[in-house]
């Protein structure tokens, strides 16, 4: 990924895989960095991003997408199947943000609060999906987006042990370890109590584990 | 490898460095150049049509009572003229049906005898009226005579 491509408006978890507790989550959190002059002026500027946008000003929420879309696009994507279902929740997310963007308080995260909807679209894609694939065949013409994780043999193996997780298992894991959200984050926006996250990740951990310490082996 | 299973050490519940790594190249957003420019104009686009069209919904969305109320002020002046209209028209044809009865009653006093002179004797009695007399009143005079 390029340095332009880095732009988050969020550390990411990189802290907690390097600094962890027992449960895997940094005495200080993922977030609970000291909030910066940087920051303060961030969260100023997205207030009065957020504030246009709510008066209608169509530059102003475009800097809303530009400044969130990844973020949201990994929330999507450790929910979504794939690629092509990661992409089509961050639209629909950022649609219907802008559609309640009247009723959003600018003083709140703008980035929690989307992530929350990103999610929600995300679910009801999968459970769309889901439907769809119970009722057709499956389809014969490959994705043209390749997933990285088939390009060798342990990441083909990792999809296989994903595979075994249930969604929301993989969703919580992902979130957590790879995005670095906490667990109270994590619940708000699946939908789930805290103590739930907590279990899925753990379970979700666990079984990973045990796939690929028989993969390693093999290696 | 396995002399880095040996070496790594890790609490028992914590994320597996490796998974991570695995799962974070897994999940990986695509890199091409110009994706998420792509992605942005794309999203600005499915807004843009969302908020247009919603606009042509939204302007006609009026509710009944708001059309009912911008015709409050008119309704009421057409029901005060609609109302004394119908008080001037109940007057005038009262005005009408007086004047009409009391004409009748005028001409049906000039037309049925309602007194008999005496006759002459030996002449036939006849009941005077005023005026043409039409066969109905020829008819009622022939009736009504004493024989």
């Amino acid at each position: 990924m390029s340095a332009a491509l880095r732009f988050e408006p969020l550390p990411r978890a990189d802290v907690v895989v390097q600094q962890p507790t027992s449960d895997g989550e940094s005495p200080r959190g993922p977030r609970a960095v000291t909030e910066s002059a940087d920051d303060r002026e961030r969260r100023a500027e997205e207030r009065r991003l957020v504030r246009a946008a709510q008066e209608g000003d169509d530059a102003a929420f475009a800097s809303l997408v530009r400044a969130h879309q990844r973020r949201a696009y990994a929330v999507a994507r450790a929910i979504a199947a794939n690629h092509e279902d990661a992409e089509d929740a961050v639209q629909e997310g950022f649609l219907h943000a802008y559609r309640a963007l009247d009723r959003f308080r600018p003083e709140q995260p703008f980035g929690a609060w989307l992530h929350r909807i990103v999610a929600n679209a995300a679910l009801d894609l999968t459970r769309r999906r889901k439907v769809r694939a119970a009722e057709e065949l499956p389809e014969s013409v490959a994705s043209p987006f390749r997933d990285p994780a088939e390009t060798s043999d342990l990441r083909r193996r990792l999809t296989g042990a994903l595979e075994l997780l249930g969604d929301r298992q993989r969703a919580v894991i992902v979130l957590h370890d790879v995005e670095g959200f906490k667990h109270a984050e994590i619940g708000v926006m699946l939908g789930i109590p805290e103590g739930t996250a907590r279990s899925d990740l753990h379970h979700a951990r666990a079984l990973l584990r045990r796939a690929l310490g028989a993969v390693r082996s093999d290696l | 490898m396995s002399k880095r299973r040996i070496t790594h050490r890790r609490p028992a519940d914590g994320p597996d460095p490796e998974v991570v790594e695995l799962l974070r190249d897994a999940h990986r957003p695509p890199d091409t150049p110009g994706y998420w420019d792509g992605l942005e104009s794309r999203i600005m686009a499915r807004v843009r049509s969302a908020r247009d069209g919603a606009g042509r919904a939204m302007a006609p969305a009026v509710e009944w009572w708001q059309v009912m109320g911008g015709w409050i002020g008119a309704g009421t002046w057409a029901a005060a003229v609609a109302a004394l209209l119908a008080v001037a028209a109940l007057l005038q044809s009262r005005a009408a049906e007086r004047r009409v009865a009391f004409t009748a009653v005028l001409e049906a006093t000039s037309v049925v005898p309602t007194t008999l002179e005496a006759p002459a004797p030996g002449t036939p009695a006849t009941a005077v009226a005023p005026g043409a007399g039409s066969a109905r009143e020829a008819v009622l005079r022939h009736v009504l005579a004493p024989r």
